[in-house]
């Protein structure tokens, strides 16, 4: 009895030291690339959306598909890693619709999606979870457990080299099928989970010294033609809402005429749809006191 | 459910802890184990466990009508209703759809088109592995080399015993049922051993298996690997199979070591073999000894003749490759084996006792290696034409490599792996697995650095099901 009990409790405590080492490890690493941030005026935090931000000097945080319970994580771990030398003047965060929308609501829910896209992005909050992070009572417990548990995939960023833009545009009678969940559903008022961790990131930013910039990108409009127009109205509703506060800016440019040659699906944008971005967005920094 | 999921995870330990609680009372263990079993396998559809109920029924029947009838014309007919039963199901099952469409491709090319109303057939999971486990306990009974169970949990609990139920080992009445009709002791080496062999099946298959298949799928779809990067695909089939297949076989007796019940070893380290026959004795042995026991000798075996000997071969390979799945490819596969079987069976080395290995046979082993995956070609093409298209790029584009093309995130810390694992396995295969386990392995600390590169690999990349599960 004692070897049934003993034995998978020595295989299991000697995988969680080997979790704590590990983990103590990656969350190092990360926090001295969040530190090296501070040494710039700009920092862009997002999803693959930030990689279509022509900003040359800025610090990247982003990768493809990013949640925004990861990215208030990131957010808050970069936070608490400036100190009183920090540079950091703008932090610009991409969204988009999508970050609402059933699909990311059921990653968020914490249900197992096998594919290794949902698995990615739950690796890539591993560096940067803290026991405060596991404590919170608004994120469901099967989300925190995954979050634990993928921390073992021992990724140590999500720093972006850079902005590099591609010029692959979309035909011009280019043409998606959205899911009808997103075209029927009232999905803004269902998120609740992002709609959370967006007003973690809000609340971040009232309380920090920099200024936020919330930076909508502009969608093609197959995308805009279908979303649920409820669903959307109350989704921008909240974006302006947000940037009522004095360090919080909005650009929306959900909306922004565009050629169809300025986007490579109905939301990613080519080297002419970044200019275009670029266009509206150094003027926002150079009045925030930035130079892009 | 499968064994590397969470559900598989809470079940073992509940599972284990009754079982504890019932120590000493083997037949209230047995009542445990095969509500357990049932309840593992409704896991997936709850229907198809009627299929297995109705398998445990008639076979229990037919053993207890086998040992009261001794008229040997009568006792036929009783085997042939196990027969019937068994290989009707898993016929209906596994071939009906396959055959049908063989019927209507046939009056096709002869300009005559058919559409017969055929119903979509599920093909229930393990359904390969139970009805052959069912079928040796009747024919064993038959042959009169076993008695026939009168206790029919027991009887139930040999049939469904889950950790071999969907994939095997493909366990014989006689040495599973007397393990279910007595108290087991479960020793504390017993507990070590199981505890090892589950966490190195679980790396043989997160780590070896899952990563393996990334380049297998690459090469295998429409990539445009060629040449070199396409054998680079085809070896690391031939790695995904095996640790898929050995590392589901090693979960399966850890966790019946942990019951106290010893379940027989299905592969001993196959791509170290020399030749194909003694690829095919450590190769899924549990399925070619049943072959050999239960087709090729009935079959008359070597001793009606060369000419005999040759189609009994051939027709066990054939079948083999059949028993895999309705499909000609798998026939196809069974066909390159038994062609390459046949050179060795002519000049009697498949029967010389096997000698230690030695460095000098390395060029024999590889050679070995490279005719299984180039059979392994048509096991995992899609179907025969698909397998032709991929020997035709692996003959191709052998000037202009594109290395670049298998360079894909993680490659080289696979390499790593892969080769610390190859080092392992020779290890064992080369001074036997007791000495590697015995020379300071027996600590946790061996399965807890197997459990965490299994996370390491297992969560950072997308989960595939067992293959074998298909079968």
């Amino acid at each position: 009895m004692r070897m049934l009990v003993l034995r998978p409790l020595g295989i299991l405590a000697l995988v969680l030291l080997a979790w704590g080492v590990l983990h103590i490890w990656t969350h190092a690493e990360a926090v001295e690339e969040l530190r090296q941030a501070h040494n710039r005026s700009v920092v862009l935090f997002g999803d693959s959306h930030a990689r279509d931000v022509r900003l040359p000097g800025a610090a990247r945080f982003a990768g493809p598909g990013q949640d925004l319970v990861g990215t208030w994580m990131w957010m808050d771990a970069f936070e608490r890693a400036g100190g009183a030398d920090s540079k950091v003047k703008v932090v610009v965060l991409t969204v988009w619709p999508n970050k609402f929308v059933p699909l990311a609501e059921r990653r968020l829910s914490g249900r197992v999606q096998e594919d290794g896209w949902g698995k990615l992005v739950l690796g890539r909050a591993g560096p940067v979870l803290s026991l405060a992070h596991m404590m919170e009572s608004a994120l469901p417990w099967r989300l925190r457990w995954r979050l634990w548990l993928h921390a073992f995939q021992l990724r140590k960023s999500i720093r972006d080299k850079g902005w590099s833009c591609r010029d692959n545009p979309v035909p011009k009678d280019y043409g998606f099928n959205m899911g009808t969940k997103v075209i029927q559903e009232d999905w803004f008022e269902a998120a609740k989970v992002s709609r959370w961790a967006l007003a973690q990131i809000v609340a971040l930013a009232e309380r920090s010294d920099w200024q936020l910039v919330l930076l909508e990108h502009p969608l093609h409009r197959s995308f805009l033609s279908q979303v649920n127009p409820k669903a959307m109205a109350d989704y921008e509703a909240e974006m302006r809402a947000a940037a009522v506060h004095p360090s919080i800016a909005y650009l929306d440019m959900a909306r922004l005429p565009m050629p169809y040659t300025a986007f490579r699906d109905h939301h990613h944008l080519t080297c002419e749809g970044s200019e275009k971005v670029a266009e509206r967005l150094y003027p926002l920094l150079r009045e925030l006191g930035v130079s892009p | 459910m499968h064994f590397v999921s969470t559900a598989f995870w809470v079940f073992l330990p509940t599972v284990l802890a009754l079982f504890w609680c019932l120590r000493g009372h083997w037949r209230w263990q047995n009542v445990l184990l095969l509500v357990a079993s049932y309840f593992f396998y409704g896991w997936w559809d709850a229907r198809f466990l009627l299929l297995i109920a109705g398998s445990t029924v008639v076979d229990f029947l037919v053993g207890l009508q086998l040992a009261r009838t001794p008229q040997k014309s009568r006792r036929q007919v009783w085997l042939g209703v196990s027969l019937a039963f068994n290989l009707g199901m898993l016929g209906w099952f596994k071939y009906a759809g396959f055959l049908v469409d063989q019927w209507v491709s046939a009056w096709a090319s002869v300009g005559v088109q058919m559409d017969p109303m055929t119903a979509k057939v599920i093909l229930p999971v393990g359904i390969s592995f139970y009805t052959f486990q069912t079928l040796s306990y009747s024919i064993d009974v038959y042959r009169r080399r076993l008695e026939p169970c009168r206790d029919p949990v027991a009887f139930a609990t040999y049939v469904a015993f889950f950790p071999q139920l969907v994939a095997g080992p493909i366990e014989r009445a006689t040495r599973l049922l007397p393990q279910m009709l007595g108290s087991r002791t479960v020793s504390s080496a017993a507990i070590r051993t199981g505890w090892r062999l589950i966490c190195w099946g679980i790396f043989k298959k997160v780590v070896i298996a899952d990563s393996a298949a990334v380049y297998a799928n690459a090469a295998f779809a429409d990539s445009g690997w060629s040449g070199p990067l396409m054998v680079l695909g085809v070896v690391a089939f031939a790695l995904q199979i095996y640790g898929d297949f050995s590392g589901y076989s090693d979960i399966a007796i850890g966790t019946a070591r942990l019951f106290g019940i010893r379940l027989r070893s299905n592969f001993r380290f196959p791509y170290f073999s020399r030749d194909l026959g003694e690829f095919w004795r450590r190769w899924h042995v549990s399925l070619n000894t049943w072959f050999r026991d239960y087709l090729y000798i009935p079959l008359g075996g070597s001793r009606k003749g060369r000419g005999r000997a040759l189609f009994n071969v051939a027709v066990v390979f054939l079948v083999s490759g059949l028993w895999h799945g309705a499909n000609w490819k798998f026939v196809t596969w069974g066909a390159v084996h038994a062609l390459c079987f046949v050179p060795l069976f002519l000049t009697g080395s498949n029967r010389r006792p096997e000698q230690v290995w030695h460095w000098s046979d390395v060029p024999r082993t590889l050679w070995t290696f490279a005719v299984v995956c180039f059979a392994w070609v048509f096991f995992r093409a899609n179907d025969l034409g698909h397998a032709l298209e991929v020997l035709g790029r692996i003959t191709s584009g052998w000037r202009d490599v594109v290395w670049f093309n298998a360079m894909m995130p993680g490659f080289k810390t696979f390499v790593v792996v892969l080769t610390g694992f190859v080092a392992l396995e020779w290890v064992q295969f080369r001074f036997g697995i007791r000495w590697m386990w015995r020379r300071g392995w027996r600590g946790p600390w061996v399965e807890a650095l197997l459990v965490v590169l299994a996370l390491y690999f297992g969560l950072r990349q997308a989960s595939q099901e067992f293959i074998y599960f298909a079968f």
